[in-house]
């Protein structure tokens, strides 16, 4: 009866299984519908544990489920840990397939764990604009939010891995926020808004749709984070150091967005 | 060969190891005695409870032999301190579990808290003016509670935050208020062991009823992850723990093997009814309400956010194996609706030696 000790899911709820049975789909989305293309692969270190921090947008986070199919196909025995925020971990299905995929809440315990106590070598994937970004309406299309608090860097400094920055361009004209309806679902739902998209919630649950934007995606030459005094009489000296990698991160990731947009020309054709 | 003898001489006598486990009839108590007969390690066994009729005595003396003595004290009474004190001094005991619990909410909230307070402050009192070299007590992984921004590996130092449970709410009372008492001056090692999801832990107990329908209350959109643990292998890790000599502090008795509730209710060939957190939520609440259900509406959290525990301190400080995986776990729980399981953890003696003689 027994079926051994083959357990599909590991402690962070990654089923590798599942994974493997959607990348096909995952590819023919990315490749076919959203006619992604890629650059900079090659500047990704092919040993070691790897830090991505990238820009965040869309109603949904379809560009964690693309950021995630291209690193799975391109590193398949590393494992790829895309950190996400609280509001979509409780989102209901799709918090809990995205942590089947291997997305955890993001949170510097929960990365530190997974760096230090996996066995298998890990590709973390983290969004400092968070809930700003993908909150962001269509109107603010194309412009970091704020990067946190530098919380990726002390990540980087503590782990001593280095960080790639990595551009997306898409998620905003795939799931395009018109606007938001904040006030009853912050407190009453596991929602902090019910988003308005030009299909949701017109059409309902299809409204979910994804638009067929042409996304695009560059990874940027890694970045060591320097030597960072961790004397508790240096505190000031230590966030501000911090705050300035955070900051060359998000200037570097918004100029290499700006140049893909004016390249890209028209999100559709 | 003189200087031999007088070596020998000067050694004292070995001490024998006398454990008593409180709480010997309940549910886990009857694994904790059959786990500690199993180790070899203790040279008899006192199991205490509130009463014990012939019958089980009987019983028990035909399964355990001289090993095994039941002894009678109500902990929850006044004098539980003197009658604990008397039978620890006669037996001559040095190791304590207490696993005497409630192992389903109970609606009786104030016979719950005089067993669960009263009574673990009547052992401890009763532990520290005697020769004990341990003490276990039990608690549960559950008074973490289900929280989003709980990190994915729960360790021994996570602060609790149970759900509005009074059962988990004493639980977590009596976990503190033995690890206060073991960073006293005291000669005992005061222990904490935080029991998972224990299935099938007995045929009334609400994890194996719940499991056990045909159609599976679970929250809509959600799907945790949970970390079954065979009662055997529970209770050998607390008997695990009594025996090591390091082991201080709390642990988290919990499965390596997460598994979600659907992979879990797929396994074990029943089918999951998804219903809206809200309304679960709701109808928990009026079904505690009016008697109709012993699962308190918080527990209804527990649908909705996974409570992975980290079992690496156990590992580090005693030399604890799980005997079971999960699968094999749950086919416990199969077996136990077709009632043959209860009859089948107590075997006699004569058996047992048997079996490892084999």
């Amino acid at each position: 009866m027994s079926t051994g000790s083959a357990i599909p899911l590991d402690r962070f709820g990654r089923h590798t299984a599942l994974l493997r049975t959607w990348l096909p789909a995952l590819g023919i989305l990315t490749d076919q519908y959203f006619r992604l293309q890629v650059e900079g692969l090659e500047n990704i270190p092919q040993e070691g544990q790897v830090l991505f921090v990238a820009n965040h947008g869309g109603a949904l986070p379809w560009d964690v489920l693309v950021l995630l199919t291209v690193l799975s196909r391109a590193f398949p025995n590393k494992a790829v840990r895309p950190l996400i925020e609280d509001s979509i971990v409780s989102t209901p299905f799709i918090g809990m397939f995205l942590n089947r995929l291997g997305c955890v809440r993001a949170s510097q315990e929960n990365a530190m764990l997974l760096l230090k106590k996996e066995p298998q070598e890990q590709l973390l994937v983290a969004f400092p604009e968070g809930i700003l970004g993908s909150g962001k309406l269509y109107s603010q299309k194309h412009q970091l939010q704020r990067f946190g608090r530098g919380g990726f860097v002390s990540l980087a400094h503590k782990a001593q891995i280095p960080i790639v920055p990595v551009t997306i361009l898409g998620a905003e004209d795939t799931a395009p926020l018109l606007t938001k309806i904040t006030p009853f679902f912050r407190s009453n739902t596991s929602l902090p808004y019910l988003p308005i998209t030009p299909l949701f919630p017109l059409l309902g649950l299809v409204g979910f749709m994804p638009l067929p934007a042409r996304w695009r995606i560059h990874f940027a030459e890694p970045v060591w984070v320097p030597e960072i005094s961790t004397t508790e009489t240096e505190t000031s000296v230590r966030q501000e150091s911090i705050l300035n990698v955070a900051t060359t991160v998000k200037t570097q990731i918004q100029q290499q967005l700006d140049k893909m947009v004016a390249a890209r020309g028209s999100a559709w054709m | 060969m003189g200087l031999k003898i007088h070596k020998k001489r000067l050694q004292p006598p070995p001490q024998r190891k006398i454990i008593a486990v409180i709480g010997a009839q309940g549910s886990f108590g009857r694994y904790v005695v059959d786990a500690v007969y199993r180790t070899r390690e203790f040279q008899a066994c006192i199991a205490l409870d509130m009463q014990w009729s012939q019958a089980v005595k009987d019983s028990l003396a035909a399964q355990y032999g001289d090993f095994l003595c039941p002894a009678e004290c109500d902990i929850t009474q006044p004098f539980a301190v003197e009658s604990l004190h008397k039978i620890f001094a006669q037996y001559h005991v040095n190791y304590v579990v207490h696993c005497a619990f409630f192992s389903n909410p109970s609606p009786h909230i104030d016979l719950a808290h005089e067993l669960e307070i009263i009574g673990t402050r009547h052992i401890l009192q009763a532990t520290s003016s005697v020769n004990i070299k341990k003490v276990v007590t039990t608690s549960s992984v559950l008074c973490y509670g289900a929280h989003l921004d709980h990190s994915s590996w729960i360790e021994e130092d996570t602060t609790f935050r149970p759900p509005e449970s009074r059962m988990l709410k004493d639980r977590a009372e009596v976990d503190a208020m033995t690890l206060e008492y073991g960073q006293g001056p005291r000669n005992s090692v005061y222990v904490v062991a935080r029991l998972g999801c224990i299935v099938p832990l007995s045929e009334r107990h609400f994890l194996t009823r719940y499991l056990n329908q045909p159609y599976i209350l679970t929250a809509l959109g959600y799907d945790p992850v949970v970390q079954w643990i065979s009662p055997q292998d529970a209770a050998a890790a607390v008997v695990a723990l009594t025996t090591s000599v390091q082991t201080h502090g709390a642990y988290n008795i919990v499965s390596s093997e997460p598994i979600s509730l659907s992979q879990t209710i797929a396994y074990l060939g029943h089918r999951a009814l998804p219903l809206p957190l809200s309304s679960l939520r709701y109808a928990a609440s009026l079904a505690w309400s009016a008697q109709l259900s012993d699962i308190p509406s918080g527990f209804i959290d527990f649908l909705k956010y996974s409570v992975v525990c980290s079992p690496e301190k156990l590992w580090h400080d005693t030399e604890f194996h799980h005997t079971m995986n999960v699968f094999e776990t749950l086919d416990q729980v199969k077996l136990m609706a077709s009632k043959s399981l209860h009859r089948g953890i107590f075997q006699s003696r004569e058996k047992l030696d048997k079996e490892k003689n084999i």
